[in-house]
């Protein structure tokens, strides 16, 4: 067998198998009966965590399709991410600026930080998504959206 | 005879305003999402729950249904016109529907497709129709045990539909059945694992976990993706698909043995319409005769496949509405759908509220035959949708994510657990999780958990030597180890299949959508 470096898969399922042991461990004070599941549940976890390892450590060939089961640091996943950071501005500033203004923004914003750069696509989509959504929501379903001091 | 006049007395149910509107709605936006490659109907589905949470029961779940029929068929729109499998379900007709577009062929390939999958769908819904009532009484023999096996079947039966390892399902679904843990415990009213969060002492709701799990982890991963990515251009066709009959005659066999393979292999769990296209394409180029096309355009193939993929979507409901265990990724979304508007499965769905199971039948029976009539008018705008660059698609799911979990309870709270789960998601699409399990273990965990619990104390402390005297108990095990089987040999036969097509077509077969698109 291959010389065989710990890879990404199997930092996750180690990570799994710890937190089965945490669960197991904060279930055993539970009255009642609640600790049935909790234990069956981690139990599950961390005996099929170690089948997954040795799995994998069995089948040396499968290494490159470990090594490309990492999410590489790629601008892909960079991109992921900084559209997380923008949703979660994005859903922070509906409570000051209201809703339909902050998705106006948040639509301007979001694209163009993952790289569409015609204006004209953004407007047409912003025109077209936002009264659909005041149209729907606020009219059609009576749904209380978040107001700020705009709308 | 009795019981056919009851069951068509429900087709009633459907004639009135509201619920054409809900059927028409969910087919439409079926279409439009199946027919965009990244976007699934589960998502669809999902992002449907909260959009549907103040309709009346029967209402949200015809929209649901309708959305998953017409999400199927969408998918073969980009599969032929562009190779780009918008679903799953729809990889196999990518091959010939393709090889047919680039002779010229694309009207005959979508002509085909349209009459497989609307008459496929039609039968499909009908063997729903007639088989889930008498199969539902099963569920009357039912004790603690089976209803603890039934949650663990339906586990291993999701898990195995995952494209990754079957032991990550397993995990996936492990952790859904810790998550239902965490709240508080009815039997003792003691906090589980909520951290004195107080938020959380009520349980993790299921709205917020399908839309984060299926619509905002998607929103996600499209943004990872080059702004202006879009799979082709479309250029102008004439858009007459009505069927045309010498046509049907001749490709009569074909259409049959792929319909008859989605029925069979729908109502299995663990099966669905993603494997039965393969099975049905693979069974088509074994009985293939000299002249015959197959790889470069031959539409005995790509009926067999159309017919398979829609055949299943009923037949998939079977074992969801009798016995909460879900057919396809799909189905877990629609059982998800099920429960928050407080109805369980099985035999008591049947006879408490009857009118609103068989007006769901009725409406997907329905949806499939309006998918017909719109994709006639559709048709040419559904092409141009293939080509929405995915750097606007990411922030418009995400959008409607967000908003469609806030107006359920005006909850920001709730936002902030689809979020989470949206990141859980991303992340074990990276690591080929399954999404699905983790929902269903999360769905069936309170009646696994209910089940062992009782299972305790009617088996005076020995739950196994109590299951083993039970027969309905033992037919769960076997049918779990078959299941554990099936999937453990499942990737070889696909393999297998893929090989025999291969070795026809000559060519590399179409990448898949990732699993959480059924």
């Amino acid at each position: 067998m291959q010389n065989r470096h710990l890879t990404g898969s199997d930092v996750v399922h180690i990570l799994f198998v710890l937190f089965g042991v945490w669960i197991i461990w904060m279930s055993y004070d539970l009255p009642g009966g609640g600790e049935m599941m909790p234990i069956f549940a981690a139990s599950g976890i961390i005996i099929f965590s170690i089948a997954q390892i040795v799995k994998e450590i069995g089948f040396a060939r499968r290494q490159e399709e470990l090594v490309r089961a990492v999410p590489p640091l790629s601008s892909g996943f960079l991109k992921a991410v900084l559209t997380l950071v923008i949703s979660v501005s994005y859903f922070a500033a509906t409570f000051y600026i209201g809703y339909f203004v902050a998705t106006t923004i948040y639509i301007f914003v979001a694209a163009y930080a993952l790289g569409v750069k015609k204006l004209s696509s953004m407007t047409l989509t912003a025109v077209i998504l936002v009264p659909l959504l005041y149209g729907f929501f606020i009219l059609f379903l009576g749904a209380h959206l978040p107001k700020g001091f705009l709308v | 005879m009795e019981y056919i006049q009851e069951l068509f007395s429900y087709a009633v149910g459907m004639a009135n305003f509201d619920m054409f509107t809900m059927l028409f709605l969910g087919t439409a936006i079926g279409l439009v999402i199946g027919a965009i490659p990244g976007l699934s109907p589960p998502m669809a589905i999902a992002l449907m729950i909260p959009v549907s949470f103040h309709l009346p029961a029967e209402q949200a779940l015809v929209l649901m249904v309708s959305c998953y029929a017409a999400g199927i068929y969408g998918g073969s729109f980009s599969a032929i016109l562009l190779r780009a499998p918008g679903t799953s379900a729809s990889a196999a007709s990518s091959i010939e529907g393709f090889e047919l577009t680039r002779r010229g062929k694309a009207i005959q390939a979508i002509r085909v497709s349209t009459f497989a999958s609307v008459v496929g769908g039609l039968i499909s819904g009908l063997v729903l129709l007639l088989l889930a009532p008498p199969l539902a009484q099963v569920a009357l023999f039912f004790g603690p045990s089976e209803y603890f096996l039934i949650a663990i079947l339906g586990l291993t039966a999701i898990a195995s539909v995952s494209f990754g390892s079957l032991i990550k399902g397993l995990i996936s679904g492990c952790i859904g059945l810790f998550l239902a843990t965490v709240g508080i415990d009815i039997y003792s009213g003691f906090p589980r694992f909520s951290a004195g969060i107080t938020p959380l002492q009520s349980g993790i709701g299921i709205l917020p976990v399908i839309i984060g799990l299926f619509a905002f982890a998607q929103g996600l991963e499209l943004s990872e993706a080059k702004a202006h990515d879009t799979v082709a251009g479309v250029k102008k066709l004439s858009w007459n698909i009505w069927p045309q009959s010498r046509e049907i005659w001749q490709l009569r066999w074909p259409l049959i043995r792929g319909w008859s393979c989605g029925l069979i292999l729908g109502i299995i769990p663990a099966a669905g319409a993603s494997v039965a296209q393969w099975i049905a394409y693979a069974w088509e180029i074994q009985r293939r005769k000299p002249g015959d096309q197959f790889g470069k355009g031959e539409v005995k193939g790509l009926a067999a496949t159309e017919g398979s993929n829609n055949g299943s979507t009923g037949t998939s409901l079977i074992p969801m509405f009798v016995l909460g265990v879900p057919g396809g990724i799909s189905a877990a979304v629609i059982l998800g759908a099920l429960i928050i508007h407080g109805l369980q499965p099985g035999f008591r769905l049947f006879s408490n509220n009857p009118e609103v199971v068989f007006t769901v039948m009725w409406g997907f029976i329905f949806a499939n035959i309006l998918m017909g009539v719109l994709a006639i008018f559709m048709a040419r705008a559904m092409a141009y949708l293939t080509v929405m660059p995915k750097g606007l698609l990411a922030p418009l799911i995400i959008i409607f994510s967000i908003v469609g979990t806030y107006a359920n309870a005006n909850n920001p709270y709730d936002v902030l657990i689809m979020m989470g789960f949206g990141i859980m998601g991303y992340l074990m699409y990276k690591f080929d999780f399954s999404t699905a399990a983790v929902l269903l273990g999360l769905i069936l965990g309170p009646i696994a958990e209910n089940g062992l619990r009782d299972m305790m104390v009617v088996s005076h402390g020995s739950p196994i030597l109590f299951t083993l005297q039970r027969p309905i108990s033992l037919v769960l095990i076997a049918l779990i180890a078959a299941v554990l089987f099936y999937s453990s040999r499942q990737q070889k036969w696909e393999v297998d299949s893929k090989e025999t097509i291969k070795s026809v077509s000559g060519d590399d077969l179409p990448a898949e959508e990732h699993n959480n698109s059924r």
